[in-house]
């Protein structure tokens, strides 16, 4: 059957979504409007059980032992409504040395009051990996809080890469709510890219709990704050595991006059083996790059641009 | 022609005179090469030039203009360009957008053309990011592509020499007959014997002066025997 476009799937291809991609029978994908399936795909590769629910919909998303699905999966969770609340719960398993990787679009662009709830829990079993991409679209008005919260527990090998990006309109009142716990040898990554406008609300906490022996976390967030938003990244590294490594990363722009930008790092180290490192750069856009840039020839406000742009890529 | 003209300029950091009632002529399609010892101040003089920092008095004239008020961005448009002695990186950046940023409508072809006048390759490089991976070498050649790219009159280059490998650096040379033939003004400051050779005149800077000027080989002879015999760094017990 070929997908007859409607208004959530124009938007999706404007957010950059692979709408081909959801013609082929070889991809999987899954696109929900509000709390209805309006689109889906799925693949031998992989169990997705999708429950509507009243206000959202819960998704159980398995990858059996040593599947690694090859295309990406393609994820859609829109509300074309402008006021609404949707919740979505999802359960995750990856089994023992199976991958996938997942790309999800999160599009609100007639929001006037819109709510959007993710829940997530995510298994990764021994050696398996998972690389998983939400990328926001909204709308330039309206209410629009967001709150993804996600626990990950990564068992013994597994890997996990998460980007985060919301790019597009205004952020609204964003709470990120990220948790994972790494299990030895474990890796994850988790990337966050926030271009906060207006009165843009944004609140980052990322924890990585180094359970495992050589496990280790890299935490890297990018917000740039312009107007009068304000942006807090309250990220988390805690070392227990023998010669576990953490990392984190944190660079906030102020970029408008009467914006606000906070970070609240906490590292702890349990363990006399493992080591933990962090940098933030909290403030205006770096002087020198600035200076660079304007011995190009740009205008002080073209060599922001540069540097914004390339700081949220 | 005289393209910049800079007269009784004076620079104060902290206690210390850097610029003092210094004077510095360069004619249009000129390779000047600036020497001078650790902390002599010529990166303070390139970062003047540029307007990256403010002299506290004296004039600066570019093109018979006063340009001493002018930002940054007003100077580069103007045709003055500087590849930095310690290049920024820049998080995100694309090498290749960056070597376009100097000329509106630059092409891919265009960044080619400047990535062989400093020996890079440009698949190698031009998708890479400028960031804080990439050698000091690498870095530095990539400075010395954008600069190249540039509709400039005057190009000053803080030590382009510096962290080249001996195999690069005769590219290196080569780009900087390349810039004279494009009718380029050079400000080329070095410590290396070989490059100032390439100048048409050579200046040493001391105790915030040029303490002499003129054919290069002769400039170069006298900061390797007579400066290194002064060492009192005041500009007042030099053999005339
Ligand atoms: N902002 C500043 N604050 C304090 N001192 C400064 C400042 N800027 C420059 N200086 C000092 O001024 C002097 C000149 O520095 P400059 O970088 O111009 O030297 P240089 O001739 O380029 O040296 P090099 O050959 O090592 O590159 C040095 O002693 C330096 O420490
Ligand atoms: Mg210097």
């Amino acid at each position: 059957m070929r997908i007859v476009k409607n208004n959530l799937l124009c938007e999706y291809e404007n957010a950059g979504g692979n709408v081909n991609a959801l013609n082929n029978k070889e991809t999987n994908h899954l696109v929900i409007n509000e709390n209805k399936v309006i689109s889906s795909n799925k693949t031998d590769e992989l169990d997705l059980k999708v429950i509507e629910e009243k206000d959202g919909i819960s998704l159980n998303l398995t990858v059996k032992k040593d599947v690694h699905v090859k295309e990406p999966v393609y994820l859609c969770f829109g509300i074309i409504e402008k006021r609404k609340v949707q919740n979505i719960k999802i359960n995750m398993l990856f089994e023992k040395n199976s991958s996938a990787k997942l790309l999800a679009h999160c599009i609100f662009p007639n929001a006037v009051n819109i709510t959007h709830n993710m829940d997530a829990k995510i298994v990764l079993k021994e050696k398996s990996t998972l690389s998983y991409e939400e990328v926001h679209y909204h709308g330039d008005n309206g209410v629009i809080s967001v709150n993804p919260k996600a626990e990950i527990f990564q068992e013994e090998g597994s890997t996990y890469l998460n980007r985060f990006s919301l790019l597009k309109g205004i952020a609204g009142k964003v709470l990120f709510y990220y948790t994972a716990h790494l299990g030895k040898g474990a890796k994850c990554e988790l990337t966050a890219r926030v271009n906060a406008i207006k009165n843009d609300d944004v609140k980052i906490i990322e924890k990585a709990l180094l359970e495992g022996s050589d496990s280790n976390a890299l935490l890297n967030t990018r917000i740039v704050l312009s107007d009068a938003s304000k942006g807090i990244v309250e990220n988390t590294i805690i070392g227990l595991g023998n010669n576990s490594r953490g990392h984190m990363d944190c660079v906030e722009i102020i970029n408008g006059e009467e914006a606000v930008a906070r970070a609240i790092p906490l590292v702890e180290v349990k363990n006399k083996t493992s080591k933990i490192t962090h940098e933030a750069a909290i403030g205006s856009v770096d002087k020198t790059s600035l200076n660079t840039l304007m011995s190009r020839g740009l205008t002080q406000e073209e060599a922001v641009r540069v540097i914004i742009n390339g700081l949220l890529r | 022609m005289t393209l910049l003209e800079i007269k009784s300029v004076n620079f104060n950091a902290d206690n210390k005179k850097v610029l003092n009632d210094f004077n510095l002529s360069i004619k249009a399609g000129e390779v000047y090469c600036l020497i001078g010892t650790n902390g002599a101040g010529k990166t303070t003089l390139a970062n003047i030039i540029m307007g990256v920092v403010k002299a506290e008095s004296g004039v600066l004239l570019f093109k018979n203009v006063d340009i001493s008020r002018l930002s940054i961005t007003e100077r580069a448009k103007m045709g003055i360009t500087l590849a930095w002695q310690k290049p920024a990186t820049i998080e995100g950046l694309s090498i290749n957008d960056y070597i376009k940023l100097g000329k509106k409508g630059s092409t891919d072809a265009d960044v080619r053309k400047a990535f062989e006048s400093v020996g890079l390759e440009y698949d190698e490089f031009s998708a890479r990011i400028l960031d804080d991976k990439l050698s000091g070498g690498e870095r530095k050649r990539i400075e010395l592509a954008s600069v190249v790219n540039m509709d400039s009159k005057l190009v000053i280059l803080d030590e382009p020499d510096s962290g080249i490998d001996m195999v690069n650096m005769q590219f290196i040379k080569k780009f900087i007959s390349k810039l004279k033939e494009l009718g380029k003004s050079v400000l080329l400051i070095t410590h290396k014997e070989d490059m100032i050779l390439l100048a048409d005149k050579a200046g040493i800077l001391c105790a915030g002066k040029i303490i002499r000027e003129g054919e290069p080989k002769k400039v170069s002879d006298y900061f390797k025997n007579g400066c290194r015999v002064c060492k009192d760094f005041t500009g007042e017990n030099c053999e005339k």
